[in-house]
């Protein structure tokens, strides 16, 4: 294979590529999803092949093909010179890239058993038994499960010397139950965590046990009242702040963005480079860390798809706006002389673009209340558990976000279920009004497997994480019509 | 060796036959062939330029009623062997599927126009002209541009074990532009998508979003609260896409859906929900709008190899909601043929009805309102009510006395479609407009009563 590589690069060279990049990529992925005792889906699928991106006058080309051999290779390398030539034509200014050494590494994710190598009747036998749990309940309608695995080898070289092997395992299992009565239908999702893992990550987890309490849930929010439009204290458990850390941080601090590269699509960002180092994100106990290292991370590896080492910086410190995620190509335009090694592509083809890495707030010291002190302190509020509706502006100041389920509290007891809760905020006085934070021992990562971005869409994989949280003074939205 | 793609009808054989030969009682496999470019720009700079050719076979099989899908992108004959046996393995795993529907067999189906020559063969240096001609404009008139110019040339074709052989090429050049004033807070979005590159006019897009960003400058907070908007048919198509998404038979048979009638315990079809205006259909060959001449169906019930069997039905002109009464819901084959009805495909796309009124005449006709060029970031809220939420962008502005009197910040709405389409008070000329998830053809709105809920920062 490396000398497929190898013949990409050499032609790019050649044909007067400055910097050239030649990814060889192999993607598997096996999805199934039931609904009750039914396989509804069942897909296994393997797709490779090469592409190669060549960088002339400040200025990027690809081309990629399927075909593996040395004279396609360099068919690419070549065909990626002349895109890379007709848009340097184009461009009035050049673009920089960070320098950048040669790495010869092999990077493997942290995983005991390979999800490809369990038989598929394990899995399926696994997904019946969750929807039969559920369906012991005899007021659901219906149950569904799924098992998502995905496996992504890249072989990566460069004109620098690089040669990188690295393979991502991504694996998730989730389960929802579904209710009709009192003239609504609602449904109760279990927000597995995807993770970097093996078949041992679905096996850790609780599945069979938890099917029941999903059930008795949805069924509660049939006849659960919904909210009134009020201001009001909210805890978030870590299954729902992920949805928040995604939307209004992770994204908000992608350099891409806050350089205006997204603008058409995926929207740009308030952050924007001035603040750094002096905007107030968050309280003064909020704390943020990027980082592509921590183990079982969605977005971990040893290095990103531009070649650069992954690393952890904080990008909030003590409510302040400390850093970005960035690229090669975009450091640069913001002053900065080194990449965060965010670039990544989803796929074989895929033009390498920033991607979110793992974002996740840091816990609370030592001495941080627990979660059952938090809501033993809390006098009105509401306990917000998992992902459901999320809606945030292009610059991701204004955003409206639900849970899946949440529950009262009243002078410090969790009370009632709550139907269709949503509620608003805006950055940077959201992060703001948090005033407590949980310690070490409640952190949980969530990991997010579907983020879409860029042009054609992306889709990538990240973790966030927290401990439970409460922020004070939220303004409620009341849906109904 | 690869085969060559003359042969593919030879080769899509193969792959049955090697299904068959492994013990799959059915099968049917489908290729998709196609050339991808895309020339991605921000800052009248380009920021991506690429190419992507790639050949993908999908192969569903069952045997006995158990089902498998696979899929790879490696045509050589061992691949495809491996394919086969990888496909029937994964099926012989799986337990019965009890809502089973087998490949269909259509002698015919309609032939629509999708390929074009101009868009094929589109040289590279005629993408980097048309680029280069829309930053020029841009600098002429002080504005920056971020988009994307995509074009396609691809081949669908699909065969079954039931005698199905059909295939369709198409093409597709789709530039879409956003135009931001570099101070002052204007912007413009547009975009279009055609078949025929020779119809789609690089600077027209650009001008109309370059337009409406030097209109948008300096944007001021408006009053949020219920109050009369008017949509562009961009914005229409957009607040009309989940309440298209949420219109499925069985979702609605079993109560899970908006048109689910909780007292009869069936659905709504029949009944009058929405204005004496509103029209709503799916059209596959709308001269503006040409789909493939077969596809499979679409929704809830059955599997998706079910589905992927159903690959090759005939398209067909669907009316969902014709004068305010529910005609239609979409729904999957299995679950069409469970109930004795014809299994349809379903062409991806809205079409609205609209009249000869031209957007001037309605703004013309408004003493007071929001008018709104594009929504963004739509999310359901409560899919028993379509309640939604999502933002105004790329030009919100001031309706006053039957003008347009300034650029106002961008709005959070609360509404749902449902409310809305019973709101209408005017409705423009349809005409053709993309949203994120649809491609349409949408007129002019104007809706009262609309939740404008809160101010975005956002410019």
């Amino acid at each position: 294979m490396k000398k497929i590589l190898d013949a990409a690069l050499e032609t790019a060279a050649l044909d007067g590529a400055v910097y050239a990049d030649a990814r060889f990529g192999c993607f598997d992925t096996q999805v199934i999803a039931t609904r009750d005792q039914m396989i509804q889906h069942l897909s296994d699928s393997t797709e490779s092949g090469l592409c190669v991106r060549a960088y002339i006058d400040g200025a990027w080309g690809q081309a990629s093909g399927e075909l593996m051999t040395e004279d396609a290779a360099a068919l690419l390398g070549k065909r990626a010179v002349e895109i890379a030539r007709l848009s340097a034509r184009i461009n009035r200014r050049h673009l920089e890239l960070t320098p950048l050494t040669a790495y010869i590494a092999e990077w493997r994710p942290p995983v005991r058993i390979d999800p490809f190598s369990v038989p598929l009747k394990q899995k399926t036998d696994l997904l019946l038994e969750i929807n039969g749990r559920i369906r012991e309940n005899a007021s659901v309608q219906e149950a569904h499960a799924r098992m998502h695995f995905k496996r992504s080898h890249k072989l990566f070289a460069s004109t620098l010397g690089s040669f990188l092997d690295q393979m991502q395992i991504w694996s998730s299992v989730d389960f929802s139950a579904v209710a009709v009565g009192n003239g609504r239908f609602v449904s109760r999702d279990y927000q597995g965590s995807p993770r970097q893992i093996g078949w041992e990550g679905i096996e850790g987890q609780p599945v069979l046990e938890e099917a029941p309490r999903v059930a008795r849930e949805a069924v509660e929010k049939l006849t659960a009242p919904e909210p009134t439009e009020e201001r009001i204290d909210l805890i978030l458990l870590p299954s729902h702040t992920r949805l928040i850390i995604h939307e209004t941080i992770g994204h908000a601090l992608e350099l891409d963005r806050i350089l205006g590269w997204e603008a058409d699509y995926a929207g740009t960002s308030f952050a924007t480079r001035e603040k750094l180092g002096t905007y107030r994100y968050g309280s003064e106990i909020f704390n943020v860390t990027a980082d592509r290292t921590r183990d079982h991370g969605m977005a971990s590896c040893g290095y990103d798809d531009d070649g650069v080492p992954c690393g952890r910086w904080p990008m909030i410190s003590g409510g302040i706006l400390m850093d970005y995620a960035a690229t090669r190509d975009t450091a640069p335009l913001a002053g900065f002389d080194r990449s965060r090694a965010c670039a990544y592509a989803d796929n074989w083809s895929s033009f390498p673009i920033l991607r979110m890495p793992n974002v996740c707030i840091d816990p609370g010291p030592a001495g941080s209340p627990s979660l059952e002190q938090l809501i033993a302190d809390t006098s009105n509020g509401i306990l917000v558990d998992g992902m459901d509706s999320y809606s945030i502006d292009h610059q991701r100041i204004n955003f409206q976000f639900g849970g899946d389920y949440c529950r009262r509290i009243r002078n410090g007891r969790v009370e009632e279920p709550l139907y269709n809760v949503t509620y608003e905020g805006s950055n940077p006085s959201f992060w703001s009004s948090v005033d407590a934070i949980c310690g070490e021992s409640e952190w949980r990562p969530a990991g997010i497997y579907g983020c879409a971005k860029g042009q054609p869409v992306q889709i990538t994989a990240l973790t966030h994480g927290s401990s439970p949280l409460r922020l004070r003074n939220i303004t409620l939205r009341r849906q109904a019509p | 060796m690869n085969f060559d793609f003359l042969h593919v009808e030879t080769m899509l054989q193969y792959v049955l036959d090697q299904a068959r030969k492994a013990g799959a009682d059915h099968a049917a496999a489908i290729l998709n062939k196609s050339f991808e470019s895309t020339l991605r720009f921000a800052l009248n700079e380009t920021t991506q330029h690429l190419e992507t050719c790639n050949s993908t076979i999908s192969l569903a099989v069952s045997i006995d009623q158990r089902e498998a899908l696979v899929q790879c992108n490696d045509m050589s004959p061992t691949s495809l062997d491996d394919l086969a046996a990888r496909a029937v393995q994964f099926a012989r795993l799986s337990p019965p599927n009890p809502e089973f529907f087998p490949p269909v067999s259509t002698p015919d189906y309609p032939q629509t126009q999708t390929w074009f020559r101009s868009t094929a063969e589109l040289s590279l240096d005629a993408r980097g002209d048309a680029i280069r001609s829309i930053f020029d404009l841009a600098q002429a008139r002080d504005v920056n541009l971020f988009g994307n110019l995509a074009i396609e040339d691809s081949t669908l074709l699909v065969a079954n074990t039931s005698g199905l052989f059909a295939h369709q090429p198409y093409t597709s050049a789709t530039l879409r532009v956003t135009a931001r004033t570099s101070e002052s807070g204007g912007s413009g979005q547009n975009a279009s998508s055609e078949g025929d590159w020779r119809l789609l006019d690089p600077i027209k897009v650009a001008e109309r979003a370059i337009d409406t960003a030097l209109m948008s400058c300096n944007p001021q907070p408006g009053t949020p609260g219920r109050q009369t908007v008017i949509l562009s048919p961009a914005a229409t198509l957009e607040y009309l896409t989940m309440l298209v998404f949420s219109m499925d038979q069985r979702s609605a048979e079993l109560g899970q859906s908006f048109f689910s009638n909780h007292d009869t315990k069936g659905t709504r079809i029949g009944e009058k929900l929405f204005g004496d205006s509103v029209t709503l259909r799916s059209v596959y060959d709308h001269p503006n709008l040409p789909t493939l001449g077969f596809g499979s169906g679409f929704g809830s019930g059955g599997s998706s190899v079910g589905k992927m069997f159903s690959m090759g039905l005939p398209m067909t002109n669907l009316m969902f909601i014709e004068n305010g009464v529910v005609k239609k819901l979409y729904e999957s084959p299995y679950w069409a043929v469970r109930n004795n009805r014809e299994p349809q495909a379903l062409p991806f796309n809205i079409v609205m009805d609209g009249t000869d009124s031209c957007v001037e005449d309605i703004i013309l006709s408004t003493p007071r309102a929001v008018y709104i060029s594009s929504f963004w970031y739509l999310g359901l809220i409560d899919p028993n009510s379509v309640a939604l939420t999502g933002l105004t962008r790329d030009g919100t502005f001031l309706i006053e006395d039957g003008r347009i009197t300034r650029p106002l910040l961008n709005f959070r709405f609360n509404d749902s479609p449902v409310q809305s389409l019973n709101h209408i008070t005017a409705i423009g000329q349809a005409e053709k407009a993309m949203a994120e998830f649809m491609i349409g053809i949408t007129p002019t709105l104007r809706i009262e009563d609309f939740n404008l809920s809160s101010i975005s920062g956002a410019i």
